[in-house]
C-alpha cells in the first residue's frame, strides 16, 4: 500500500515535470532601459549629455592608460603628458609613451598605445550624434533643447579638431552610424575628407553652436560649454589652418597622390588671408570675454605673480578658464600623482615616472627683469651648486611657479626645502633636466580632492594667437605688442617693443612657449610651425643640469638623451587595423 | 635528468609507437568485455551495446601516477584527451585539457562532471576516491548534454562499496620528492659583466665595466663590491616534499553497502628559508572526504546517496609566481648582494623586488577553499506496470566557498651606491629606500558558488525475443549561482536515449536533448540536439564465429549535432543602456560628479550557441583469445556559428563601445584515435604492453579575422592559433649586408641581428611580411605506450607519453639577455653571434638595447615541440598472502615510482618542452609508497 502511494506520487512528479518543463526558463528581472526611455526622461537625457562630455571633453593627464572599450581613456603620452614627448620635458621612466616618441619607435601598428586612439574620438562623436539625433524627443523646452544640442555639436567639433591636429583631413561623421550587424559595414567605411573640408566642418559647427550657447551657467554647472568655447575652438582651428604646416604650397613630405595631398593641407598654396581669419577669430574670443561674457578675463588675483600664475592651474574657480575637462575622479588620482609628481615626495611607490623640465626649454625663460639668463656652462664641467640655485632662482615668476628645482620647496609656503642630492631615499635624485614639473600639481597629495583639471581653453592663449596671426599679416604693431604685453604684465614681466615681423615671430613663439608651457600646446605648435626637425626641438640632444652632493655640491651640464625625428611625423599615421580595412588613405611616409 | 636528444627522436618515437601499437595496450581501454559497464551521459550501458565513442580509465590505473591534481594523472591515459602541463606550482598546477584538439576559435573547454555534478576543476579530487574517469567524444555520446558539451565531456565516477562479509580497510601512503626537470643555467657576474660589455660594444656604446670591475668579479673576493648572486640558489631549495595518505572503508550486505574515504595531501614548494608565519613557501594542503552509500529499501526501491567534501588551503608569497620566477632570471647576478653586511635586504630603485626580500620580508597570502557536494538518487522499479520499467529521481548539490587571509608588509631596502673612495679605489655604501611597516592582515571572501540539480525520469529495458529495447528519458534542471553575480546560470534539459538491438548483433540508438539556456534571446533559448548511432557485432556472425584470430569485433558509426555555449557573455542579446558610475563628468569647482548614462556593448539580438556536426566511425576488436584488444575511432566535425568579434571588421569610425559577437565563424576538425593492448603470460610471468595514438587537425574555414594587407597573412584556412611570424634568413654579416638588404623597420639593425625575408617584395620588412610558420602551441598528435611485467609478486611498469606536431616559440626573458638587465643563459652565451662566429652562431648578437627586430615571432625562435617522456615508472612488490595472514592483512604492497624522469626532445636550449620553464617549472617526482588492506 505504502509502496503504491510512493509509486504514484513519484510518477506524478516526474510526468508533471516532463510536461511542464521547458517553459520557465527566463532571464531574471532587471532594470533595462531602451533608447526611447533614455530620451523620454529629462534626467536620463541629461545624463546622456554627460556621457557626451565624458567621451569628448577629455582629461589629458595620464590617469588611466589601460584603455578598454568601456570608454575611459586618456590622451597625453601613455603614463605621462605630451610635453615629455616635446622639447619641454622628459619622463624619467623608460616605459612611457613619450619615450617611444623621443626614440622614434612608433608607427601605425602601435600609435594607439603610445598616445592617441582615433577610435576613441569616434566614440565621443557617436555619443554626440546619438544625442543630437534624439534630444528633440525629450521633454525639455525648445530653448533648452537647442542649447544642449549646441553643446553636443561643439563637443563633436572638438573631437574632429583633435583628430585633425594629429591626422590632417579625417572622415567627418555627422550622423549615428548603424552597425547592428556585419552587413552594415559598407555604410561605416566613410573616406577621409580633405583638410579644407575638415577645417570648414569644425568652423561651421562652432558657428552653429555659438548661436545657441549661453555665456554663463549657474555655478554648479561651471565647466559646461559656453559660447566663448565655440569661439575659442574656431580661433584655434583657424590658427592651425593658417600655419605653415598646412598653409603652404609644399607639403611637409613629398606626396604624389593629389587626393592625399588635399588631405594633409591646403592645395591652393600659401594664402595670407587665412591668417587674417585666424586673427579675427582670436579677437572675437577676446571681445566676447571683455564685452559679452560678463566674467571672463586674464586672472589677476593674488599679490605675488608666482602665486597668481600658479593659481590658474590649481584652482578651477578662476575667471580665465573658458573650458576645462572635469573627467577625473578621486579614485584615479593615484595615477597622475604617481606619474607626474617628483620621486616619493607625494607618491609612496617605488617607480618614479615623473616629468623633468629640460635645460633646452629652461633657456626660454627670461630673468624676472626681462633680460636673458647667462648660460655659459661647458658640458661635463662641474660648477658650484650655489650657481645653479642662483641662476634658476633669478628666472621669471612663471618658471618659479612651474618648476620644482633643487633647493626649493615642493609645496611653496611650507618652508620645507629639498636639496635633491640629499634625498635619494625619496628618489629625488632620479629625473632628467633641471628639476621637476610643479605646474598643475602643486599641493596635490595621494587621493587629494579635488583633483586638478586639464585646461582645454584659457583666455591667455587667444592673446597669443591674436598676436601671432596679426604679426603674420603685418597687422598693427601696437595691437601685436598690446596682446603680448597683456600676458606678460599679468606676471609683472616688462613689456616687449615691436622690432619687425621676423623678430616678432620669434618673440611671440618664445612667449607662447613660456606662457602655455606643458599645456600640450608646444607639441603641436612645433609641428604647425614646421620647426620640429630643428636640432634641439624634436630632434637631437636634450640637456639637463646634473647635481652631485658631498662636501661641495656641484652641478654639471649634461646631455641625457638624443631624440629622433623624421618629417613624416608631422602628421600621425592611421592605425594599421584601420588602413587594412581598406577605406582609409594612409598619411604620407607611413 | 634530461637526456639531450639525438636529432631524430620523432622517427624513433614513431617506430617505438608502432611497435607498441601492434601488440600493444593502454590499460585505459580495457578489452570490451561483455559484462562490464561503460559510463555514459546520464547513465551507463553494457559495453557490448555501446555505439558511441567513449573511453574510460580506472582509478587504479590513475593511482600509479603520483601528482597532486587528478587532471595530471590523466596525461596519456585516455585516447583523444590532450593535456598540456602548466608547471608544478603547488595548488595551481591545473593543466590545460583538450578533447580531440581544438574545435573552435572560441572557448575549447569541456564539460566535467563528478557523479553528475558539473564542476570547474578536477584539482580538488583525490585520486583515491575515483572509480573511473570517462571521456565522451562523439555526438552520440554528447548529444544528451545539449549546448554544453560539443567540446567533449569528462565523467568522473567515485568509488562505491560492494558486498562483502567484512569491513575492508585500505590504507595508502605515498611520499615523494619533487625537483625541476630542467633549470636554465645562468651566467655568473664575471660572464655577465664581460658579455654586457660585448653587448654594449655591439650597440656602439662604451663598455660599462672596467677591467678592474671584471677582475673584481672574476676574483669574487668582495661580495659587496663585486656581488655574484645566483638567484635560483638563493631562493630555491633542491627539492620539495609531496606526501599523501588515504584511509578507505568499504563493505556491506544485501540492504546497504558503503564506501568511505578520508584523504590528506600536502605539497610544499621549492622556496627555501620560509617560516610560514612571517612569510610562506608556496604550498598546498588538501583534505578529502567521501562517503557513498547504496541502500536497498525494498526489493524494488534503491537509494544511492553520496557526500563528498574537501578543504584546500593554499599559501604563497605575495608576488605572482610568474614575477618571482622572472625576477630570478631578470635580476642580474651583480645587481646587488642578497643582503648588506648588516644582514639587511638589498634592493634598488629600478629593481626593488629583491627575490629573497620579497619572499622573506613581504608577508604572505593564503586562500582557503571549502567544497561540499552531495547526491541522492532514488530508483523505483515499476515492473508492476510493465516489466523493465523504472522511475528515478535525483537531487544534487554542490557548494564552493573561497576565502582569503593575507598578511602583508613593506620593508626598507638598501641600495648599494658605488663611489670612489679617498684612496681612489671603488667602495660601496648602502642607501636606505622605502619604509618598514608592520604586517597587516586582510581577509575576505573571494568567491562562493552553488549548484543545485534536480532530475527525474524513466528507464525501460526489455527483451522481446530477438528484439532488445532500452530507453531512458529524463528531465533535468541545473541552477548555478555565483556570489555577486546578478543572475544564476540555469539550464533545463529534456534528454533521452533509445537503443534497439536485433539478436544482440545489430545495434541502433537515437539520443537527443531538447534543452534551454536562459542566456539566449526569448524564442531562441531552446534547441534540439539529435544524434544517431549504430553498431554491428561482427564476431557473432557465422563467418567469424569460429575464427581463431578474431575473438571480438564491433563496428560502430554515429552522427549528430551538439552545441557549445561557452564564451558568450551574459544576455548579449539585450542592448543595454545604463548609468555608468565610472563614466561621468565633474561640473562646478568641487568634486560633485555627474554620472553618465551610456550605451553599453552592442547587442546581438540573434545570438546563439556554437554548433558542431560530428561524424564518428569506430571499431572495437579483440584477437587471439582476447590477448590483443584494439579500438579505433575516426572523426570529423564541422563546427559553425562560432562567435567572432565584429570589432575585427568594423571600422573605428563606428565609434561603438564594444562590437557585438556574431555567430559567423567556422572550424573543421578531424582526426583519429587508436589504442591497443596486449596481455599474456609466459610461465609465471604476466606481462602486458599497450599504446595509444591520437591525432586531431583543424582548420578555420571562416575566420572573421582583422583584415590583413597580404593574403598569406590571413588566418583563414589555418589551424586555430597557428603561429605567424617572419621568415629568418640568418644574421646580417656586416654593414654592407644590411645596406644591400630590404629595410627592416622594427629597429635599427646591426651586424648579428636577424635578417628576414621580404615576402611581399616591397623592399621593407614589416609585420606585413609575417607568414604562417611552424604550427601552434598545442599538439596535433598525442601518444603514449606502456608495458609491464609481473613475476612472483614483483611488478615493473613503464609508461611513456609524448606529443608531436606542435611548435614551441622561444620567447621572453630567457631568450632576451640584458633586456631590462636580465641575465644570460648558457644557451645564449654559447651560441651568440660575434663577427668571428658568424658561420656557426645560432643566437643573435648580444645587445643592451630593446631589440624589437630580433625579439619577435619568427621561425628563428620556433622549434618543434615534439617530445617523448618517460612519464611514469613503477616498481612494486606485493607480499605473499601467507606471510600476511598472521598480520591480519589481506594485501600489502610497497613500491617506488618516478614521474617525468627522462625526456627526449628536439630543443637545443635547456628548457622543458612542456612549459618552456617560464614560471614554475615542470617537476619530476620520486615516490615511495605503501598500500595495505585489512
Amino acid at each position: 500500500m505504502r509502496r503504491n502511494v510512493f509509486l504514484k506520487g513519484s510518477l506524478v512528479v516526474v510526468l508533471t515535470l516532463l510536461f511542464t518543463a521547458c517553459k520557465k526558463l527566463e532571464k531574471p528581472v532587471s532594470s533595462e532601459v531602451t533608447l526611447k526611455e533614455v530620451f523620454g526622461s529629462k534626467d536620463k537625457a541629461e545624463q546622456f549629455l554627460w556621457n557626451v562630455y565624458s567621451t569628448c571633453s577629455i582629461f589629458e593627464f595620464p590617469y588611466y592608460w589601460n584603455s578598454t572599450s568601456s570608454g575611459y581613456y586618456h590622451y597625453g603620452a601613455t603614463y605621462t603628458i605630451l610635453a615629455a614627448a616635446c622639447d619641454e620635458a622628459d619622463a624619467y621612466a623608460n616605459y612611457t609613451g613619450a619615450e617611444a616618441f623621443n626614440k622614434g619607435n612608433w608607427g601605425p601598428s602601435d600609435i594607439y598605445w603610445y598616445e592617441f586612439r582615433s577610435e576613441f574620438c569616434y566614440k565621443g562623436i557617436r555619443n554626440a550624434n546619438i544625442f543630437i539625433e534624439n534630444i528633440d524627443q525629450s521633454p525639455f523646452s525648445d530653448q533648452e533643447k537647442a542649447a544642449m544640442k549646441a553643446e553636443a555639436i561643439f563637443l563633436r567639433a572638438l573631437m574632429h579638431f583633435d583628430l585633425m591636429q594629429r591626422l590632417g583631413g579625417v572622415a567627418i561623421v555627422d550622423k549615428v552610424l548603424k552597425v547592428s550587424s556585419a552587413e552594415d559595414i559598407p555604410e561605416v567605411t566613410i573616406p577621409r575628407s580633405t583638410f579644407a573640408e575638415t577645417v570648414d566642418f569644425i568652423v561651421k559647427s562652432c558657428d552653429d553652436a555659438a548661436k545657441d550657447l549661453p555665456n554663463v551657467y549657474e555655478s554648479r554647472f561651471r565647466g559646461r560649454i559656453v559660447k566663448g568655447a565655440a569661439l575659442a575652438l574656431k580661433a584655434r582651428t583657424l590658427l592651425y589652418a593658417a600655419s605653415p604646416l598646412y598653409n603652404s604650397g609644399e607639403p611637409y613630405v613629398p606626396v604624389s597622390d593629389p587626393a592625399l595631398r588635399a588631405m594633409v593641407g591646403y592645395t591652393d598654396g600659401y594664402k595670407e588671408d587665412r591668417w587674417r581669419l585666424a586673427a579675427e577669430a582670436s579677437k572675437a574670443v577676446l571681445d566676447w570675454a571683455k564685452t559679452e561674457s560678463g566674467w571672463c578675463g586674464l586672472y589677476m588675483g593674488k599679490n605675488n605673480p608666482v602665486d597668481r600664475y600658479e593659481e590658474i592651474f590649481i584652482n578651477p574657480n578662476n575667471n580665465e578658464i573658458i573650458l576645462d575637462a572635469g573627467l577625473m575622479g578621486t579614485n584615479t588620482n593615484n595615477y597622475f600623482v604617481r606619474f607626474l609628481t617628483p620621486g616619493m615626495v607625494v607618491y609612496g611607490g617605488t617607480d618614479p615616472v615623473n616629468v623633468g623640465i629640460t635645460f633646452n626649454f629652461t633657456r626660454f625663460y627670461q630673468k624676472a627683469d626681462g633680460t636673458d639668463q647667462v648660460w655659459n656652462e661647458t658640458p661635463g664641467t662641474a660648477y658650484p651648486y650655489s650657481e645653479y640655485q642662483r641662476k634658476l632662482g633669478e628666472l621669471e615668476p612663471r618658471f618659479q611657479a612651474s618648476v620644482f628645482q633643487s633647493g626649493t620647496e615642493w609645496s611653496r609656503g611650507t618652508n620645507v626645502r629639498y636639496h635633491f642630492y640629499e634625498h635619494a631615499a625619496r628618489q629625488l635624485d632620479r629625473y632628467n633636466g633641471v628639476g621637476f614639473l610643479r605646474k598643475f600639481v602643486k599641493g596635490v597629495s595621494n587621493n587629494s580632492s579635488p583633483a586638478p583639471r586639464w585646461i582645454t581653453f584659457r583666455l591667455a592663449e587667444f592673446y597669443l594667437n591674436y598676436a601671432e596671426a596679426l604679426n603674420e599679416i603685418n597687422g598693427s604693431s601696437s595691437e601685436i605688442t598690446w596682446a603680448l604685453n597683456e600676458v606678460r604684465s599679468r606676471v609683472n614681466m616688462p613689456g616687449i617693443a615691436y622690432t619687425g615681423q621676423a623678430e616678432m615671430r620669434e618673440k611671440i613663439r618664445r612667449e607662447r612657449a613660456v606662457e602655455l608651457a606643458f599645456e600640450q600646446h608646444r607639441y603641436f605648435d612645433v609641428r604647425r610651425w614646421k620647426i620640429a626637425g630643428q636640432e634641439g626641438v624634436m630632434k637631437g640632444g636634450m640637456w639637463g643640469l646634473k647635481l652631485a652632493g658631498g662636501a661641495n655640491p656641484t652641478y654639471t651640464l649634461q646631455k641625457f638623451e638624443d631624440r629622433a625625428w623624421e618629417d613624416k611625423m608631422y602628421l600621425y599615421p592611421f592605425r594599421v587595423s584601420e588602413t587594412n580595412l581598406g577605406y582609409i588613405v594612409q598619411n604620407p611616409g607611413w | 635528468m634530461k637526456v639531450q636528444p639525438h636529432k631524430h627522436i620523432l622517427p624513433a618515437a614513431a617506430l617505438l609507437l608502432s611497435l607498441a601499437a601492434w601488440p600493444g595496450t593502454a590499460a585505459a581501454q580495457s578489452a570490451p568485455a561483455q559484462d562490464s559497464l561503460q559510463r555514459l551521459a546520464y547513465g551507463s550501458q553494457p559495453k557490448d551495446q555501446v555505439t558511441v565513442s567513449a573511453a574510460s580509465v580506472s582509478g587504479a590505473e590513475l593511482r600509479k601516477t603520483h601528482t597532486t591534481s587528478l587532471s595530471n594523472t590523466l596525461i596519456g591515459r585516455l585516447p583523444g584527451l590532450a593535456i598540456m602541463n602548466n608547471g608544478g606550482e603547488p595548488g595551481f598546477d591545473d593543466p590545460d585539457v583538450f578533447i580531440r584538439g581544438r574545435h573552435t576559435t572560441g572557448n575549447n573547454g569541456q564539460l566535467v562532471l563528478v557523479d553528475g555534478i558539473q564542476i570547474n576543476s578536477l584539482s580538488y579530487l583525490s585520486v583515491d576516491e575515483i572509480e573511473s574517469v570517462t571521456v565522451l567524444k562523439d555526438a552520440a555520446a554528447l548529444a544528451l548534454f545539449g549546448a554544453k558539451a560539443a567540446n567533449g565531456a569528462l565523467l568522473v565516477t567515485t568509488r562505491r562499496g560492494s558486498k562483502s562479509k567484512k569491513v575492508n580497510i585500505g590504507f595508502n601512503a605515498r611520499y615523494g620528492f619533487q625537483a625541476p626537470t630542467v633549470m636554465p643555467k645562468l651566467a655568473g657576474s664575471y660572464d655577465y659583466a664581460r658579455l654586457h660589455n660585448e653587448a654594449r660594444q655591439n650597440d656602439g656604446l662604451a663598455p660599462l665595466y672596467t677591467q678592474q670591475d671584471l677582475d673584481g668579479y672574476r676574483a669574487g673576493t668582495d661580495p659587496y663590491l663585486y656581488p655574484n648572486v645566483n638567484w635560483y640558489d638563493e631562493v630555491l631549495r633542491k627539492s620539495s616534499p609531496l606526501h599523501d595518505y588515504s584511509l578507505t572503508f568499504d563493505g556491506g550486505g544485501e540492504t546497504a553497502r558503503y564506501f568511505v574515504m578520508l584523504g590528506y595531501m600536502n605539497n610544499q614548494g621549492l622556496y627555501a628559508g620560509t617560516d610560514g608565519k612571517n612569510n610562506a613557501n608556496i604550498q598546498f594542503q588538501r583534505i578529502n572526504f567521501r562517503a557513498n552509500v547504496d541502500l536497498n529499501i525494498t526489493k524494488s526501491l534503491t537509494v544511492q546517496a553520496g557526500l563528498g567534501g574537501n578543504m584546500q588551503d593554499r599559501k604563497f608569497p605575495p608576488i605572482s609566481t610568474a614575477d618571482m620566477w622572472r625576477n630570478m632570471v631578470t635580476y642580474a647576478p651583480n645587481l646587488y648582494p642578497v643582503r648588506t653586511p648588516e644582514g639587511k635586504i638589498t634592493g634598488s630603485a629600478n629593481y626593488p623586488n629583491n627575490p629573497v626580500g620579497y619572499l622573506l620580508e613581504k608577508g604572505y597570502q593564503s586562500r582557503h577553499d571549502r567544497n561540499i557536494q552531495s547526491t541522492v538518487r532514488v530508483t523505483q522499479k515499476l515492473d508492476v506496470i510493465t516489466p523493465g520499467l523504472e522511475i528515478f529521481g535525483a537531487m544534487m548539490f554542490d557548494n564552493e566557498f573561497n576565502g582569503r587571509y593575507d598578511k602583508l608588509r613593506n620593508y626598507a631596502y638598501y641600495e648599494p651606491i658605488r663611489t670612489t673612495g679617498p684612496d681612489g679605489l671603488p667602495q660601496v655604501s648602502f642607501l636606505e629606500r622605502g619604509l618598514n611597516t608592520d604586517l597587516t592582515v586582510t581577509t575576505g571572501n573571494d568567491y562562493e558558488n552553488n549548484r543545485i540539480i534536480f532530475n527525474g525520469g524513466l528507464n525501460y529495458n526489455r527483451r522481446f525475443n530477438q528484439h532488445g529495447l532500452a530507453a531512458m528519458v529524463m528531465f533535468q534542471r541545473d541552477k548555478y549561482t555565483v556570489l555577486n553575480n546578478q543572475s544564476a546560470f540555469a539550464m533545463e534539459n529534456l534528454a533521452g536515449r533509445i537503443s534497439y538491438d536485433y539478436q544482440q548483433k545489430y545495434l541502433a540508438e537515437f539520443s537527443f536533448s531538447y534543452s534551454g539556456l536562459e542566456n539566449y534571446p526569448p524564442g531562441r533559448r531552446f534547441g534540439f540536439f539529435p544524434a544517431l548511432s549504430a553498431g554491428w557485432l561482427l564476431h557473432k556472425e557465422d563467418f567469424l564465429q569460429n575464427s581463431r584470430t578474431i575473438s571480438y569485433l564491433k563496428l560502430r558509426a554515429s552522427a549528430g549535432l551538439v552545441g557549445n555555449d561557452r564564451g558568450a557573455s551574459r544576455f548579449a542579446y539585450n542592448q543595454y543602456w545604463g548609468e555608468q558610475s565610472s563614466q561621468g563628468y565633474y561640473f562646478g569647482t568641487g568634486t560633485s560628479f555627474s554620472p553618465a548614462f551610456v550605451q553599453l556593448g552592442m547587442a546581438n539580438p540573434n545570438i546563439t550557441w556554437e554548433k558542431g556536426l560530428i561524424y564518428n566511425f569506430g571499431a572495437d576488436a579483440a584477437f587471439l583469445q582476447n590477448k590483443l584488444s584494439l579500438t579505433l575511432d575516426v572523426f570529423r566535425e564541422n563546427r559553425y556559428d562560432i562567435l567572432v568579434n565584429m570589432g575585427n571588421v568594423i571600422p573605428g569610425l563606428a565609434g561603438i563601445p564594444t562590437a557585438a559577437m556574431e555567430n559567423r565563424g567556422k572550424v573543421l576538425n578531424y582526426g583519429t584515435e587508436v589504442s591497443a593492448t596486449w596481455k599474456d603470460k609466459a610461465g609465471s610471468v604476466n606481462y602486458f604492453a599497450g599504446g595509444q595514438f591520437s591525432f586531431a587537425r583543424n582548420k578555420v574555414t571562416e575566420a572573421y579575422d582583422v583584415p590583413r594587407k597580404e593574403a598569406y597573412a590571413s588566418r583563414q584556412n589555418q589551424p586555430v592559433a597557428q603561429y605567424f611570424g617572419l621568415e629568418a634568413l640568418g644574421f646580417f654579416k656586416n654593414e654592407s649586408d644590411i645596406a644591400s638588404s630590404p629595410t627592416q623597420t622594427f629597429s635599427n639593425v646591426r651586424p648579428g641581428d636577424i635578417k628576414y625575408k621580404d615576402q611581399n617584395n616591397d623592399g621593407i620588412i614589416d609585420i606585413n611580411d609575417e607568414v604562417p610558420l611552424g604550427r601552434h602551441s598545442y599538439p596535433e598528435i598525442n601518444f603514449s605506450f606502456n608495458a609491464g611485467v609481473e613475476y612472483k609478486g614483483f611488478n615493473l611498469e613503464l609508461f611513456f607519453q609524448g606529443m608531436a606536431n606542435r611548435t614551441i616559440y622561444m620567447e621572453g626573458y630567457l631568450f632576451q639577455p640584458f633586456a631590462n638587465g636580465a641575465n644570460i643563459t648558457d644557451w645564449y652565451m654559447e651560441n651568440r653571434w660575434t663577427p668571428e662566429r658568424h658561420a656557426v652562431a645560432t643566437a643573435p648578437r648580444l645587445t643592451t638595447e630593446p631589440n624589437p627586430n630580433n625579439y619577435r615571432a619568427s621561425d628563428f625562435w620556433f622549434r618543434s615541440g615534439s617530445f617523448l617522456r618517460l612519464r611514469n615508472v613503477e616498481l612494486g612488490y606485493t607480499f605473499p598472502k601467507h606471510m600476511l595472514r598472521k598480520l591480519h592483512m589481506q594485501n600489502l604492497r610497497i613500491f617506488v615510482s618516478g614521474l617525468n624522469l627522462l625526456s627526449w626532445d628536439n630543443l637545443d636550449a635547456n628548457i622543458d618542452p612542456e612549459t618552456l620553464s617560464i614560471g614554475y617549472p615542470v617537476l619530476k617526482t620520486y615516490t615511495t609508497g605503501l598500500s595495505v588492506n585489512f
